[in-house]
């Protein structure tokens, strides 16, 4: 898919969900409607009709004492507000249909099918086609028949093209399987991470902390049974990550966990002094005594949580299981056991995690979007820190999406370090390198290449290509 | 003043056919003799006269070899092709092979392209809204079969500009009747269109829409399939029997041959309505004895159908692959529209009706559909209010020819347009700095199969290895159904590209001068029409003054005013007669006014002196 540059509109200061939500305004829609309709947070659509509001872009039908509680519509004085912002030739087109246009735009670049459409998941065959049908009537280039478009002649047919690409995708079975599978990943990916965000469970762990404490004092009070299952429990996991800012926070969050560290686990308790003295002695009795309850309670709630885990993991459930065990160790966080128990379920969460991103990734290569294959392929490649062919192709992504030259170099370089003899990967960095205007550093890699490969016309080739031109 | 309407044009194989939308009704415009369909038949006179129409078809066989019909068959087809080859075999008048491999038609020795033909019935189709509205007409939508390739489609455009015409869009039949069918009224169905006309055979599957959307779902169809090949069927089997009874080959003569033509076709019409005819043709040619003989043959509904048989099934079969292509079952079919005058054939109702397992709908006008549809495109595309929006897909696959003749498909068939495609290749020679790129239009694997439609060449590639550099093709379609096709080096960024202006056997020079000429044609014909009216006027009003002069002369002779006045009217008289014979309109105008002055005040001297 194109992106779409303009300059204008395109420059004001929205990111996509303020884009949709921007594109539903129909002069209708009240702020709540408008809240149901597009599935956003109800403060996030009231803060972001402000800044529509403030930007020029919108305004609100109804001139009472409650204006924000009526239906904000693009009228004609704040749409040519807006207009006059714009810098594109818009020709014929009416500053609606310039908003319109606009905003959808925006929205192209990062919403799904069913959002594009606004059809809900299960829309049947019938339903999807209905909403094709609502926009093509408004979008299709005939609909503009020898009007001068301007700068939007294109945008219209990148939109119309989109929506039918949408339509086409959501009636054909194979394909609308395919694409849901693609977006069942995704969100797969987006709720495993949200789930095992080390956050959500501190306050579990402090919980599990103060039932220790409380059943040492107290060795005849019941232990607390108030465990919120739904806080590591993957399938109860909010679904909330769609739109709060998922993606930047849950992937370093991702990346903290991948490096081992884990947030919220507490200090070993302090060794015992030893001491002298009756009164002493009675008092380390005391404290050895109580020690010794607090050791067995924390045991206790251990194997609790080491159960839960051990069940998590026989009903599947990997990340219930590996936020059970973490629990479990934060209480004993010396336990070998515990710690390969661990392990394993957080190793057997980040293979699940792993594949989604490797199907989306393939999905988005097919698709040409390269610049989503190559977020993909880069958090494969950071889980499977041995895996040659991930590197290569984030690599390989981030060159041709043009992307972070950086970051393609060092993938590129893992890569290589890992294969040495294969050819690909020497060739892939060598391309970075040329997209990073080092010539030089590419001749050293295809050299190298060379001996591995004599023969290869790829190598040979770029190597000239070099040679010619420097 | 002109009309800012535009008219919808069914130029169809054997007829035509114009509509409007007037007050947001379709209408179609019945010709000078009260037609709604006129014949798309070409003639030339002895006199050379063109004539067009019904007045072409009643004079077709005594000037057969002057008489163009079915020049849609020869439309945007090359000289070689097999099509015309068979084509040509067939036909009375004479053809010869034009400068671009295209075809030309010889009338009275004039030779005609194909557009220019199509351009004359196309200028009748015109002159009949005009009549009707009163005003000149410019803009027309014009309908082709769905299955035409770009070639056809361009030639059919240059028709309509060589007839003074600016088409605003050409349409596919079987949409354009989808579109008649369901114009204004809100239906929310899947519909097949099932064309079978004089030369062509089409299917569309359509869903129509609420907000007034006409979406093609697929779209099929044999440009040679028609009903034209029904009639070759009769004509065979009669030329058979008579070859059989009289050993006399009658395609050998081309007025017997027309002659069989014209029965055939009415012996098959006859028999959707009765199940046995009789072709009677008397004296139809001479023995070798020299004794006249006669063709008479009973002909059954049945022996028709017998002899159409597998090209009714060929219909069918077209009809099952485009209900796979659409990936659609029988029964997501909820109406069968039938268009075409070869669907008043009760055997193509029934097999219809059995592969499709539903009764054909009677919705639509078998000959006016079309053109309605094609008028409803053109008022809705500029209209300001928007009642529909016709979502159409290309009928073909476009694609590139790639190393060892294949063909590469782009952008595969049904695909709706607007819409564009890229994809990746590479060179295929070591140190290749050119390539070609020939753009293609067809369903087939081989290239050599498929339509050329155009080519250009890609310069200034890296010299290199094969295989080694890329470069990436992109093709694009717009609404208009106009291709663009781009190739860029992704090594150099170089970009090449062209807009295929698909090759309709006609170079941008000649169709203006053929616009001129078709202008200057129609000024004459118009003219014509005038002329006629005044050198009546005025040969009347001379008969008149003439009939005067003896008893005028008489009475008035003695005086020299009188004298100067009778030699006046000799000189307005002499002036008229001169104007008459020049055939100059205006200047015949002129006159009668003096003439009519003359004759008033000779009639007023006779009056008194009696
Ligand atoms: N009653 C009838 N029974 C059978 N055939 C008929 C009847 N009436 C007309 N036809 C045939 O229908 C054909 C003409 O149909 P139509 O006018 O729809 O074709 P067209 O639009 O000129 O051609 P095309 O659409 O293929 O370019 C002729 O072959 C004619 O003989
Ligand atoms: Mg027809």
């Amino acid at each position: 898919m194109p992106s779409i540059v303009g300059q204008g509109f395109l420059n004001l200061p929205l990111d996509a969900r303020e884009g949709f939500l921007l594109s539903r305004i129909d002069g209708s829609l009240t702020e709540a409607a408008l809240t149901e309709l597009t599935g956003l947070d109800h403060a996030f659509v009231v803060a972001s009709l402000d800044k529509l509001w403030s930007l020029g872009l919108i305004d609100f039908a109804s001139e009472d004492d409650a204006p924000k509680k009526a239906a904000p519509v693009l009228t004609t004085r704040a749409a040519e507000k807006a207009v006059t912002s714009f810098s594109d030739a818009g020709g014929d087109l009416t500053p609606e249909q310039r908003i319109w246009v606009e905003a959808t735009s925006i929205e192209l670049t990062t919403c799904t099918h069913y959002e594009l459409l606004r059809v809900p998941h299960d829309a049947d065959k019938k339903a999807v086609k209905r909403a094709y049908y609502e926009l093509a009537s408004r979008c299709h280039p005939d609909r503009f028949f020898r009007k001068d478009l301007g700068d939007y002649k294109l945008r219209l047919e990148i939109i119309f093209g989109r929506i039918t690409l949408a339509h086409d995708t959501l009636t054909n079975r194979t394909q609308r399987e395919d694409y849901d599978r693609y977006l069942a990943d995704r969100e797969t990916a987006r709720s495993l991470e949200h789930a095992l965000d080390a956050s959500l469970i501190e306050d579990e762990i402090a919980l599990a902390e103060a039932t220790v404490v409380e059943s040492s004092r107290d060795p005849g009070a019941p232990a607390p049974t108030s465990i919120k299952p739904n806080a590591f429990d993957s399938r109860e996991a909010p679904t909330e990550p769609r739109f709060v800012p998922a993606a930047a926070s849950s992937q370093t969050l991702l990346a903290r966990r991948l490096l081992g560290k884990r947030p919220g686990s507490i200090p070993p308790p302090a060794p015992v002094e030893p001491s002298a003295g009756g009164t002493e002695q009675a008092m380390d009795s005391l404290k050895r005594r109580y020690h010794q309850r607090t050791e067995s309670a924390r045991r206790a709630q251990a194997a609790k949580y080491e159960r839960q885990g051990e069940e998590a993991t026989g009903r599947g459930d990997l990340v219930a299981a590996a936020n059970a065990f973490r629990i479990a160790i934060s209480l004993l966080p010396d336990d070998e056991e515990l710690l390969a128990k661990q392990g394993a379920a957080q190793k057997a969460a980040d293979a699940i995690l792993c594949e989604t991103y490797e199907r989306q990734a393939n999905y988005e290569e097919k698709a040409a979007n390269f610049r989503e294959a190559a977020r993909n392929w880069c958090r494969v490649a950071r889980i499977k820190t041995a895996d040659a062919h991930a590197h290569e192709r984030a690599a390989n992504a981030l060159v041709r999406s043009d992307g972070d030259l950086h970051q393609a170099k060092e993938l590129g370089m893992r890569a290589v370090e890992l294969e040495p003899q294969h050819v690909a990967h020497r060739v892939t960095l060598a391309n970075v390198y040329l997209a990073a205007g080092l010539p030089l550093n590419a001749k050293r890699e295809l050299l190298t290449a060379k001996q591995f490969a004599p023969q290869d016309a790829t190598v040979s080739a770029m190597l000239r290509r070099i040679a010619e031109s420097t | 003043m002109a009309t800012d309407k535009v008219i919808g044009i069914d130029l169809g194989t054997t007829n035509s056919c114009v509509a409007i939308v007037e007050n947001g009704v379709p209408t179609v415009i019945p010709n000078r003799g009260g037609y709604k369909t006129t014949p798309s038949m070409v003639a030339v006179t002895e006199a050379g006269k063109r004539l067009v129409g019904h007045i072409a078809k009643r004079q077709a066989i005594t000037n057969a070899e002057n008489t163009v019909y079915a020049a849609k068959r020869l439309i945007g087809r090359k000289w070689h092709s097999p099509q015309v080859r068979n084509a040509i075999a067939t036909s009375s008048y004479r053809t010869v092979e034009g400068p671009h491999n295209d075809v030309r038609i010889v009338l009275r020795d004039k030779e005609y392209s194909v557009p220019e033909i199509s351009a004359m019935v196309l200028q009748e189709m015109r002159v009949i809204a005009e009549d009707y509205l009163g005003a000149p007409v410019g803009k027309a939508v014009i309908t082709v079969p769905a299955y035409f390739n770009d070639n056809q489609r361009q030639a059919t455009r240059d028709a309509g500009e060589i007839a003074g015409l600016d088409i605003i869009r050409i349409i596919n039949e079987p949409t354009a009747a989808a579109l008649s069918y369901g114009f204004g009224r809100n239906l929310e169905k899947t519909v097949a269109v099932y064309d079978f006309g004089g030369g062509t055979f089409d299917i569309s599957i359509l869903e129509i829409g609420q907000n007034g959307v006409f979406r093609v779902i697929a779209t099929a169809g044999d440009t040679f399939l028609g009903g034209e090949d029904v009639d070759a069927r009769l004509i065979d089997w009669l030329v058979q029997e008579f070859k059989r009874e009289h050993d006399i080959d009658l395609r050998q003569d081309r007025m017997a041959l027309q002659r069989l033509k014209d029965a055939a076709e009415k012996a098959k019409c006859e028999l959707s309505s009765v199940r046995e005819t009789e072709v009677n043709l008397p004296f139809i040619i001479s023995s070798e004895r020299n004794e006249a003989l006669h063709l008479q043959k009973p002909i059954s509904r049945a022996l028709l159908e017998q002899l159409s048989l597998d090209l009714i099934e060929r219909t069918i079969d077209i009809c099952r692959q485009t209900l796979e292509d659409a990936e659609l079952e029988k029964r997501d079919v909820e109406e069968v529209l039938l268009v075409g005058g070869m669907t008043r054939m009760p055997r193509i109702q029934q097999a219809v009706g059995e592969f499709f397992e539903r009764e054909p709908s009677k919705g639509v006008h078998p000959d006016e559909s079309v053109a309605l549809g094609a008028a409803i495109q053109g008022y809705a595309l500029v209209g300001e209010e928007h009642e529909m929006v016709l979502l159409d897909v290309t009928p073909h696959a476009l694609g590139i020819v790639t190393q060892g003749g294949y063909f590469e498909e782009l952008i595969p068939q049904n695909t709706t347009v607007p819409t564009h495609r890229q994809k990746i290749f590479t060179t295929s020679r070591e140190n290749q700095t050119a390539v070609k790129i020939l753009v293609m239009q067809g369903e087939h694997e081989r290239a050599d199969q498929n339509e050329l439609l155009g080519e250009f060449i890609l310069t200034g590639l890296r010299r290199a290895p094969k295989g080694e550099v890329e470069i990436e093709v992109t093709f694009e379609i717009n609404a208009d159904g106009i291709v663009s096709v781009r190739a860029k080096d992704l090594d150099t960024g170089l970009e090449q590209s062209i807009q295929v202006t698909a090759s309709s056997g006609l170079t941008r020079d000649e169709i203006s001068s053929m616009m001129h000429e078709a202008k200057d044609q129609l000024v004459d014909r118009r003219s014509s029409e005038e002329l006629e009216a005044a050198k009546q006027e005025a040969e009347r009003l001379v008969g008149e003054i003439e009939r005067l002069f003896p008893q005028v002369e008489q009475i008035v002779a003695q005086s020299d005013f009188g004298r100067e006045a009778i030699d006046k009217a000799r000189v307005i008289v002499d002036r008229a007669k001169n104007a008459v014979t020049r055939k100059d309109v205006a200047m015949i105008k002129e006159q009668i006014e003096g003439l009519a002055r003359t004759q008033r005040m000779f009639k007023g001297v006779v009056a008194k002196t009696i």
